[in-house]
């Protein structure tokens, strides 16, 4: 038999630790990611320290455990004139000790993950706190603020009691309290940079806790496939602060008076938009009457949002009219049949929608 | 380097060993002498292929029509059968 | 290759009967040889079928929002790349590989039950192709591979979801994996028979090759995991078709019902998926460094401490559901248990190869390829067993690299091990061993590039089994990056195929021991005559072969076992 073509298998570890090396390089080349070791909140910061310490200790074992195989390849190949080698079955001290210290180690790891998984299952009592229950549907985010008082630390206490879509607006510093609620199929809440997931599974009441310790804009997904359209059902968490978050829910508050874009009105009424959509101050009294019946998101403070339909498009007026245009173009299958509108009625619906702040 | 040659005569194992069942029986080596190839091959059957098939109709049936999956079903008995009562 | 039966008996003159033909001789065979190479072959289609379904789903996530395919198409595509995989490449790859070698290893004439290996082979061929054929009805199962419900229920009665009217899709899902169930069942049957009751005398279940060990403690599994699977569908198609409503929550069903009883298949699954790869590196490393396995009853053991573990772990792939903390540590610890013995033979084949003679021949460079990147798959295994860190990362891209690991840098690099190991054996001619390394090479390389970026696009926050993604989020380039590894791997099988023809026919003649290997398979000619042995083998030792080539330094003579 001819001898190997390659020599030298120190090679293919440099190789590995190249490729390795350089796909780090391309991290967030392209956009901001919302990146789980960029923590904004204490849960995900309790995840992110087990994490480096997970990628500290893989790291020590792999050049270690590598370290060893291309090292015994290189000094143990096959060189002319070499004796058979001693025929070892076995040594069972070896065996023992690297029995038990892995497992040693292991459960040292363990203790520390039983803890951490406690601390996040625990949310925080007394403080500030908010309710909201994030309902999953296919393939869009809602979000019911009940009726609740909220104190504004050196401000009036306000009271909340509306619901979003696709935006869950909160303020900083709060622990939210989220319930998860599905009537379809399972979903799945996660938001990277402020907690890791939790299923959103239908008949199951289940919960979590975050707080968002600074103000911006976290990017969420769903995180379990739903079928069609699950890869656009993204959701922004908007972190406000305290007194903005104030001025958020009185926005929220105030009814939808008679705006001066009152053509695009009559056609959210007139060519049926009503019949899923529900809009405080046109075809709903208030919050509170948000009927199961109404499919899709709750377009009252449209305007102020910054996605549009699970976030397959940012909200501005050139996306919304392309969604009018042709929603099953954007994102075949979902919920929303094409109305046929016209250009015109196109633009005074998103004149009207915009205006809704 | 398996050497037939070399293997005759050197370990006479008794025959009668567990190794020869599930084939037909015979052809061993006794005392280091050739084996009868022709009865140390496994006996060919065609209801295992038979049974298979039915099997898959009956499933076939289910994402189309009844009948099919009856006609699946009846294949079935009859493969079932003809493997029990195969002479080996 | 074809073996013909030699009729001592006067000349008689008759028509060939069908299954003296060349076609009906395969048709109807009950040789563990010819069905084991039928398996093989099939789960061979089946990988190249799986594997243009990964590049059609690397091509749709090259670029940002990608207009390769549309969204129920993606969805049916990585459906079926799972299904595909698991249940028609890998699962008979390991099957028909066993079937081959393990009478060959431990002297006997064939498998217990020989018509009931061919029943085996000829489901799992029927099953896939009834599986297959759901593309034909433009109905291909698009749940994902572990079909959670109730979206595998939509459009039934009273589920309220899309698609709002019942499609087929699934249940060609739930029919072809009740299927191929049959066949695993059938032939787990068979190897657990046949490893305890038809071992030549002398080779103690103590001094049986690891192969076959693994072989046994995967047909265990198989026997007690897939009736969970079967439970699991069989529900589905009732909920699907008699309305029952078991996995309904409007009527007091329970979504969560299907996960308990899917990944209590789902687990020892991977096991499954798994145990024969370990079983082969046991058998390729020693030969290749000239010295015996290091620790033979750990390495053993260790395998069936896995088997039973595996059946205590399954709810690690739910951590996210929402099940009680208390539960949740207990599968915590169970998956922390399940890492040592996988540690252990990992060192245990390091030890092998110390102090060894090591020659690089293409099926060693696979042994050592699989044992560096299985080593990586269980060290991202065992952050996924840090729950919290799996909160972030499970149902995410870091989920996929795991997988991917353990079963292409794992279950693969294994396969193409036993292959290039074992061909010889099987067609009496070599593998050609220059195209045998440059496969190589490109396939550690592509494993490389595609699934390491994984890592970090799932810590990026990159969900799995998305049909695109938006351009602004920041995923493009190790997305476009892992598009380009998927093409170098897919060129790596391009050359194993050519490197198979052209071997078939021009490779250099073999003989029946080309490696001086150490078990009984290799005491025989090259393929084997139909009986294989022509004499009963004689086993004093775990390396009975070797022992018959060096009588003086004979492991029962020198060693204690």
């Amino acid at each position: 038999m001819r001898m190997p073509v390659f020599r030298g298998k120190r090679r293919w570890a440099l190789l590995l630790s190249t490729l390795i090396l350089s796909s780090l390089l391309f991290t967030a080349c392209s956009g901001s990611p919302p990146s789980i070791l960029n923590p904004a909140g204490p849960v995900a910061q309790w995840e992110a320290n087990l994490f480096w310490f997970v990628l500290a200790v893989a790291t020590f074992v792999f050049v270690v455990v590598e370290g060893i195989l291309v090292w015994s390849i290189i000094r143990f190949r096959e060189r002319p004139g070499m004796p058979e080698p001693r025929q070892i079955h076995g040594n069972t001290t070896l065996e023992v000790i690297w029995t038990v210290a892995p497992s040693i180690f292991l459960f040292v790891v363990l203790v520390f993950t039983i803890r951490t998984m406690f601390q996040v299952a625990t949310p925080p009592v007394g403080g500030n706190q908010l309710e909201v229950t994030a309902v999953g549907h296919q393939w869009w985010w809602e979000f019911d603020y009940p009726k609740q008082m909220v104190n504004i630390p050196n401000g009036p206490q306000v009271q909340v009691d509306t619901i979003t879509a696709d935006d869950l607006v909160v303020p900083v510093g709060y622990t939210i309290h989220v319930k998860l609620y599905s009537n379809n199929v399972i979903h799945s809440f996660w938001v990277p940079e402020l907690t890791g997931k939790t299923d959103v599974v239908p008949g199951h009441d289940n919960e979590k806790w975050f707080i968002a310790d600074k103000a911006g804009t976290y990017r969420g997904q769903c995180a379990e496939y739903c079928g069609l359209q699950h890869a656009n059902m993204v959701f922004h968490v908007i972190a406000l602060p305290p007194d903005q978050f104030a001025t958020w829910v009185s926005g929220q508050e105030q009814k939808v008076a008679n705006t001066p874009q009152a053509r695009g009105q009559a056609l959210f009424v007139s060519k049926g938009c009503s019949g899923c959509h529900g809009i405080v101050g046109v075809n709903l009294n208030s919050f509170d009457q948000q009927p199961q019946t109404l499919l899709g998101p709750n377009l009252t403070h449209f305007g102020s949002r910054d996605l549009i339909a699970g976030g397959v498009l940012t909200n501005t007026p050139q996306n919304l009219a392309e969604w009018l245009h042709d929603p099953q173009a954007v994102k075949p299958g979902n919920d929303m049949p094409n109305l046929g509108l016209s250009q015109a009625e196109i633009n005074d619906l998103v004149a009207y929608l915009e205006s809704l702040k | 380097m398996a050497n037939e040659e070399e293997q005759e005569g050197a370990q006479t194992r008794q025959g009668g060993s567990p190794a020869s069942s599930g084939a037909a029986g015979g052809g061993q080596a006794a005392e280091g002498r050739a084996p009868v190839v022709a009865a140390a091959t496994g006996h060919a059957s065609f209801w295992p292929v038979v049974l298979a098939f039915a099997i898959a109709v009956v499933c076939f049936g289910l994402v189309t029509v009844p009948l099919v999956m009856a006609l699946g079903a009846l294949l079935i008995v009859v493969a079932a059968v003809g493997w029990g009562l195969e002479r080996l | 290759m074809a073996t013909r039966t030699v009729v001592e008996r006067p000349a008689l003159v008759r028509q060939k009967r069908f299954s003296e033909t060349y076609l009906g001789q395969w048709i109807t065979t009950t040789d563990h040889k010819k069905i084991g190479i039928m398996y093989m072959v099939t789960a061979f289609f089946f990988f190249v079928v799986g594997g243009l379904e990964a590049l059609l789903i690397r091509t749709q996530l090259a670029l940002p929002d990608g207009k390769v395919l549309d969204p129920e198409t993606y969805n049916q595509i990585f459906t079926m790349h799972g299904t595909t995989m698991i249940f028609l490449f890998v699962m008979p790859m390991f099957t028909g590989l066993g079937n081959y070698v393990v009478p060959l290893m431990i002297g006997a004439r064939d498998m217990a039950f020989p018509r009931l290996n061919a029943f085996g082979y000829w489901v799992v061929l029927f099953g896939g192709l009834f599986l297959q054929s759901s593309f034909l009805f433009g109905a291909a199962p698009n749940g994902g591979w572990f079909a959670y419900a109730p979206l595998t229920e939509c459009g039934v009665q009273g589920v309220n979801c899309f698609p709002s009217t019942p499609a087929m899709n699934m249940d060609f899902w739930a029919l072809g994996v009740l299927l191929l169930g049959v066949s695993s069942i059938s032939g787990a049957l068979n190897f657990v028979v046949t490893i305890f009751k038809l071992r030549a005398p002398g080779m103690t279940i103590n001094r049986m090759p690891l192969f076959v060990w693994m072989t046994l403690v995967t047909s265990f599994l198989l026997l007690f995991a897939l009736p969970s699977l079967t439970a699991a569908a069989g529900l589905l198609l009732l909920d699907r078709h008699l309305g029952t409503h078991f996995y309904q929550a409007a009527f007091n069903g329970d979504p969560v019902l299907w996960q308990h009883l899917f990944w209590s298949f789902g687990h020892p699954e991977v096991y499954i998926l798994i145990l024969p790869a370990f079983g082969i590196a046991s058998e390729i490393l020693p030969v290749f460094s000239r010295k015996p396995i290091f620790g033979y009853t750990f390495v053993a053991w260790s395998g069936v401490a896995i088997g039973f573990l595996s059946f205590t772990v399954w709810a690690h792939h739910m951590f996210a559901v929402g099940l009680p903390v208390v539960a949740q540590a207990f599968f915590a610890t169970s998956t922390t248990l399940i890492a040592i013995p996988t540690a252990v033979k990992i060192f245990n084949w390091l030890a092998t190869i110390y102090g060894g003679k090591l020659s690089f021949k293409t099926p060693m460079l696979f042994a050592l390829g699989f044992v560096a990147m299985f080593l990586i798959g269980g060290l991202n295994g065992v952050a996924l067993a840090i729950v919290p860190v799996d909160y972030q990362v499970t149902d995410s891209y870091f989920v996929i690299a795991h997988l991917h690991y353990v079963l292409f840098g794992g279950a693969v690099f294994a396969i193409f091990a036993a292959i290039f190991y074992w061909f010889p054996k099987m067609s009496g001619r070599m593998l050609n061993e220059r195209l045998g390394q440059l496969q190589f090479w490109l396939m550690l390389i592509g494993v490389n590039v595609t699934f390491f970026p994984m890592h970090i696009l799932g810590q990026l926050g990159m969900p799995r089994r998305i049909y695109t993604y938006a351009a602004d989020v920041g995923w493009n380039e190790l997305n476009l990056l892992e598009t380009i590894g998927a093409f170098i791997i897919a060129v790596a099988v391009l050359v194993f195929m050519v490197n198979f023809v052209v071997s078939l026919r021009r490779g250099e003649v073999a003989g029946a021991d080309p490696w001086d290997a150490f078990t009984l398979e290799w005491d025989t000619t090259s393929p084997p005559e139909p009986y294989n042995f022509k004499t009963l083998p004689v086993v004093r030792s775990r390396r009975p072969f070797y022992d018959k080539k060096n009588p003086e330094t004979a492991d029962w003579k020198v060693a204690t076992h």
